[in-house]
């Protein structure tokens, strides 16, 4: 007899490792997320840096990313929170109230959604307050997110240990909070960050017009707009670098995470009907 | 052809419909005139068409032409999402002062190429292990099989893709008309937001939503022209 | 091996292998093989998962994918197709434009003759109206019929030598083995030499295509080089066990499963009848396989016996206790008597959570300590050790605890699997296909190891498969399943030899890979034939079968057919003697 060959004689040498590490393994093996992760790291640290040195076009330019960057991040948390929020709602509530919760973030993930926040910005005039921008950011961000992670939540659902746990007599309070939970931290943590780059672009697209951040804050979006109008192409390239490079580094990060967790984050790829 | 196009049409008129409601009652509570601003709204819609449109259509098609032959199209593909049409916009008229029309869609169909070629590129790597091995294993090769099933393939990919591409580039268009000083719904939506002009601004926003909505419309009609799979739904 | 045979200068096989290699960088892939194809010769190729078929078959036809060197001498005369493994065809194309096409460029077809030749072609596979099917788009088509295409184009295009590797894998057995002999005889007739790869996954074509006919000849991959087939010693036949007696442990009747579709326009509801009122009674260690395919609802029956599906109607009862009425507390007791083993075990373990972890969790739940005079110390350990020795009863070192289920090989998950059913300690095993991710050598040692267990802790097994020769090896009793009924149960012994229902015949006439006698492809389970199920394929359909559905009635003791007429000859052999 055969035997099942004992657990020795395997070539992966990281075939051993748990499957967080094994999650974090594919995020950095992907080029761009692995780039990505980078970029932003050190967009974090010269930002902060610029901060605390300042003065010159340079230190301009990264003061102005201080801004963007902490209302991409505040809008971006709070729109993957009510993405999040709103699939879990139609999830949890049954097929009809799916479809009723589903059918219109479909719809709207299919508009010029952004074109809200200036819309907004110049209703609140420019006296506007910074939280309600932030609000009307994550409101644009948030049913992108919901589609997506309605998906993932509804894959997990159909998957096999699920049916044993249940065979294992586990009761469903217990099921939700050992395995189902758990499971749904990457796939969700993937479909959220999708959020992030959507606020940010948002948010530079308002400013632009002089309809986003309010006046008085100098984001990306405002410093690029006001170069563009006085055709100063000196004064444009530091922010525009910047915003681009955010940008393609978040859509990295977010690729990575997708291919990473979503879908190969089963320990089998597909499954049998 | 034109059952399907009827059919996708149709398909969105509710929804046409709900946003010129909504558009009208938002202008008539905003305050008088709102007869003046949806009619401003809706005879600018042509001219944001015409900005729209070839960049949507160039972009697409030379995308999804770069992408299936790689090299060139995945570079496009991986620069894409740092060059979202309003940057391009900005930058272009910075630089180039006196800017030409020919800019400003050139702003629009980059980041509607880059996606088109992303997806074709992905289209085609899929594609390799199984429709096109299949097709060379029957004997298929060199120009027709790029001509008869690759590019065919990457078209329809990037076409399935030309829903957010067109509400991305929508989107765009208001920060090109502005920053080129063209006129369209784009321009009046921003003029009316920086009034505080409700009922207009509102009115312009829900005629760019419409257009995007009938051009996601066409575009799917056209998706499943080219590809059967895309007919039913 | 074949290939050494002296090859003469005038030689007119379709294929010629001398010394072929493939090699990477960094390995040999194939190691220097030599063979030959002669016309009309069928030769099966086989060999485990991961052995190289697809890549020979890649190379045989000119396309080695990037990055491996070919060596050696491949010579071919005429023309050559490969039907790749997922037999893709152009998804934006008529089925009839790819033949024009393809006729045209190879032949120089027109139009009108190609269609023509497109339909001939289609009914050589006993495709029903296949001048109306050349207008469909390869997705408008069941996977069966595009198949079917799919090798009629290959074959229409008149090929010296078509390569297939693993075609229609993933059919039923019954549609898939009917599909390759009626593309055997094609070939043989049409003098072209058929190269036929086996499936990595469980596949007859593994075992043997030769002594059915299918194959002229087989050769087997292993470690990169070709090795004649062995003797295989005919397995001993499995000691005959006593009928088990006593009262049923188990007993189900007129078990119902549907799932709702939604309404109808007209506000009717609309359900999918998936198990259609089955009546199943096990005794205590008896062993009863349920044999069916696709939509048979073997699979869901498993799963609603343990209540993993909720059923619409009927009961369920096991030791007497009405099992949808049961209260949590009697179903989790019941829980630990009635255990599954899934189809891929690999998915039905968590893969955040260590396979310890994981077994600990099923052992609380369905065996919770409630000693309390002993120190938790102690029942900690006792646990522990109870984990690590039922991993042993399966083969598998204590180490496997600490490993997550992505650590696992799939022949290791299936013992881990099996090993977490055994911890409970149950009564009744209940099987969906436990081995159809494994292949080869292991899944034979899986299902010894399984069939060793259960003696030993006279389990009653209930093992659903779409494997007839598997199931029956397995169980002592079976049950044909067909659209959520039974047409046919009966002992093992007596199937094995004398199955009288017509689908009954035909899956095992697959299992053993002779041409299965049923045509056409199953009915929509939305829209069953009304009358007897099998109405639409049957070989001795006549015209009462639409009127009258055949109810299961005894032809013999302990054996019961569902079918008009298997009933009704059953009847004439008991008076002719
Ligand atoms: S009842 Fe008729 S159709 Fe059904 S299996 Fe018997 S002979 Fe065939």
């Amino acid at each position: 007899m055969h035997g099942p060959a004992g657990t020795e004689s395997r070539t992966d040498p990281h075939w051993r490792d748990g499957p967080w590490q094994k999650a974090g393994q594919r995020l950095t093996a992907h080029r761009p997320a692995a780039a990505g992760l980078t970029v932003l790291a050190a967009l974090m640290l010269a930002v902060a840096a610029g901060l605390v040195a300042g003065g010159g076009p340079v230190g301009a330019a990264l003061a102005a990313g201080h801004q963007s960057l902490s209302f991409t991040l505040l809008a971006g948390l709070g729109g993957a929170a009510l993405g999040l929020l709103w699939a879990a709602a139609a999830v949890a509530l049954g097929e009809r109230a799916e479809r009723a919760m589903m059918a219109p973030a479909a719809a709207l993930t299919g508009l010029p959604l952004a074109l809200a926040l200036p819309l907004v910005g110049g209703l609140l005039g420019p006296q506007r307050g910074l939280a309600p921008m932030v609000m009307v950011a994550a409101l644009i961000a948030a049913p992108a997110v919901a589609v997506i992670a309605r998906d993932e939540l509804r894959a997990l659902l159909r998957r096999e240990f699920l049916s044993a746990a249940q065979a294992a007599g586990i009761p469903n309070g217990r099921r939700l909070r050992r395995h189902i939970l758990p499971n749904a931290v990457l796939p969700l943590a993937a479909a959220a960050w999708t959020a992030l780059p959507r606020a940010l672009m948002a948010e530079s697209l308002a400013s632009l017009l002089g309809l986003g951040l309010p006046a008085g804050v100098t984001g990306w979006g405002t410093a690029i707009g006001a170069a563009a109008r006085a055709g100063d192409a000196v004064a444009l390239a530091g922010p525009a670098l910047l915003l681009a490079l955010t940008l393609w580094a978040l859509h990295g990060v977010g690729d990575g995470m997708r291919l990473a967790f979503a879908t190969a984050f089963s320990t089998t790829a597909g499954g049998r009907r | 052809m034109l059952r399907l196009v009827l059919r996708r049409v149709l398909a969105v008129v509710p929804a046409l419909l709900g946003l010129a409601l909504a558009a009208a009652v938002v202008a008539a509570l905003a305050g008088p005139g709102w007869v003046e601003a949806l009619g401003a709204a809706l005879a600018a819609l042509p001219a944001t068409l015409a900005l729209v449109l070839p960049a949507l259509a160039l972009g697409t098609v030379l995308g999804a032409l770069l992408g299936v032959m790689g090299g060139a199209g995945a570079v496009l593909g991986g620069v894409g999402p740092a060059m979202p049409g309003f940057l391009l916009a900005a930058v272009f008229a910075a630089t180039l002062a006196k800017a030409p029309v020919l800019l400003g869609l050139a702003a629009l169909a980059l980041p509607a190429a880059a996606q088109a070629a992303t997806l074709a590129g992905r289209a085609r790597a899929g594609a390799e292990d199984t429709v096109l091995l299949a097709a060379r294993g029957r004997g298929m090769d060199g120009s027709a099989l790029l001509w008869r099933l690759v590019l065919p393939l990457g078209l329809s990919a990037a076409m399935g893709g030309l829903r957010s591409a067109v509400a991305g580039t929508v989107t765009a268009a208001v920060a090109v008309e502005s920053l080129f000083g063209r006129t369209g719904a784009g321009q009046l939506f921003v003029e009316a937001a920086r009034a505080g002009d409700t009922g207009m601004a509102f009115a312009a926003l829900a005629g760019m939503c419409g257009l995007t909505v009938l051009l996601s419309a066409l575009g799917g009609a056209l998706h499943g022209f080219i590809d059967p799979r895309a007919r039913m739904a | 091996m074949s290939g050494a045979d002296v090859i003469g200068p005038d030689d007119r096989s379709p294929l010629r292998v001398e010394g072929l290699s493939l090699l990477t960088s960094r390995d040999i892939l194939l190691d220097r093989l030599s063979f030959a194809v002669e016309p009309g010769e069928v030769l099966a190729l086989s060999g485990a998962a991961g052995a190289g078929k697809t890549l020979l078959l890649r190379a045989l036809s000119g396309l080695a994918p990037k990055g491996v060197t070919v060596l050696g001498d491949i010579h071919i005369q005429g023309r050559r197709i490969l039907v790749t493994q997922d037999g893709a065809l152009d998804p934006l194309r008529t089925i009839g434009a790819q033949f024009t096409e393809l006729l045209a460029h190879q032949s120089g077809m027109d139009e009108r003759t190609a269609l023509r030749c497109a339909a001939e072609a289609l009914e050589r596979f006993q495709v029903p109206a296949a001048a109306r099917r050349l207008a469909l788009h390869p997705h408008e088509l069941g996977e069966a019929m595009r198949w079917r295409a799919a090798l009629a184009l290959a074959m229409a295009a008149e090929p010296a030598l078509l390569l297939a590797d693993a075609p229609a894998a993933a059919l039923d057995p019954t549609q898939r083995v009917r599909l390759l002999s009626d593309l055997a005889a094609w070939t043989r007739e049409a003098g072209t030499a058929l190269l036929l790869a086996g499936r990595p996954q469980p596949d007859p074509i593994q075992a043997d295509p030769v002594p059915s006919g299918l194959a002229d000849r087989r050769l087997i991959l292993a470690q990169g080089r070709l090795e004649a087939p062995e003797e295989e010693p005919t397995p001993a036949p499995p000691p005959v066990e006593p009928a088990p007696s006593g009262p049923p442990i188990l007993s189900v009747r007129d078990l119902r499963v549907a799932f709702p579709l939604g309404r109808s326009w007209r506000g009717a509801e609309r359900w999918l009848t998936v198990v259609d009122g089955l009546s199943i009674a096990l005794a205590e260690g008896e062993t009863l396989a349920l044999l069916g395919e696709t939509g048979s609802g073997k699979s869901v029956l498993a799963r609603a016996i343990l209540r993993l599906v909720p059923p619409v109607g009927g009961q369920v009862s096991w030791l007497g206790t009405d099992l949808a009425a049961a209260p949590p507390e009697a179903m989790r007791r019941a829980r630990g008597d009635l255990q599954i083993l899934f189809p891929d075990p690999l998915a039905a373990f968590d893969p955040l959570m260590t396979i310890g972890a994981q077994f600990a969790e099923t052992l609380e739940s369905l065996r919770p300590s409630r000693s309390t005079a002993q120190s938790a110390a102690q029942s900690t350990a006792d646990r522990a050790a109870r984990l690590a020795e039922a991993l042993e009863e399966v083969g598998l070192p204590a180490a496997v605890l600490d490993l997550h289920p992505g650590s696992l090989r799939p022949a290791e998950a299936a013992r881990a699997g099996l090993a977490r059913a055994l911890l409970p300690e149950p009564r009744l095993l209940v099987c969906d296909e436990p081995a159809a991710t494994l292949d080869g050598s292991e899944r034979a040692d899986f299902l010894a190891l399984l069939q060793a267990i259960r003696r030993r802790r006279r389990l009653a097994l209930l093992y659903a498969t779409q494997d007839a020769a598997e199931g029956l090896g397995i169980a002592r009793r079976a049950l044909v399943l067909l659209l959520g009924r039974i047409v046919e149960s009966a002992d093992s012994v007596v199937l094995a030899t004398g199955a009288r229902h017509p689908y009954s015949r035909a899956l095992i006439a697959a299992a053993g890979l002779d041409r299965p006698a049923l045509h056409g492809d199953p009915p929509s389970p939305l829209r069953p034939p009304t009358g007897c199920p099998l109405r639409l394929r049957c070989p001795l359909a006549h015209d009462g079968c639409a009127q009258v559905p055949p109810t299961l009635d005894p032809v013999a003791p302990g054996h019961r057919v569902a079918c008009h007429v298997a009933q009704d000859s059953a009847q004439e052999d008991g008076k002719a003697p």
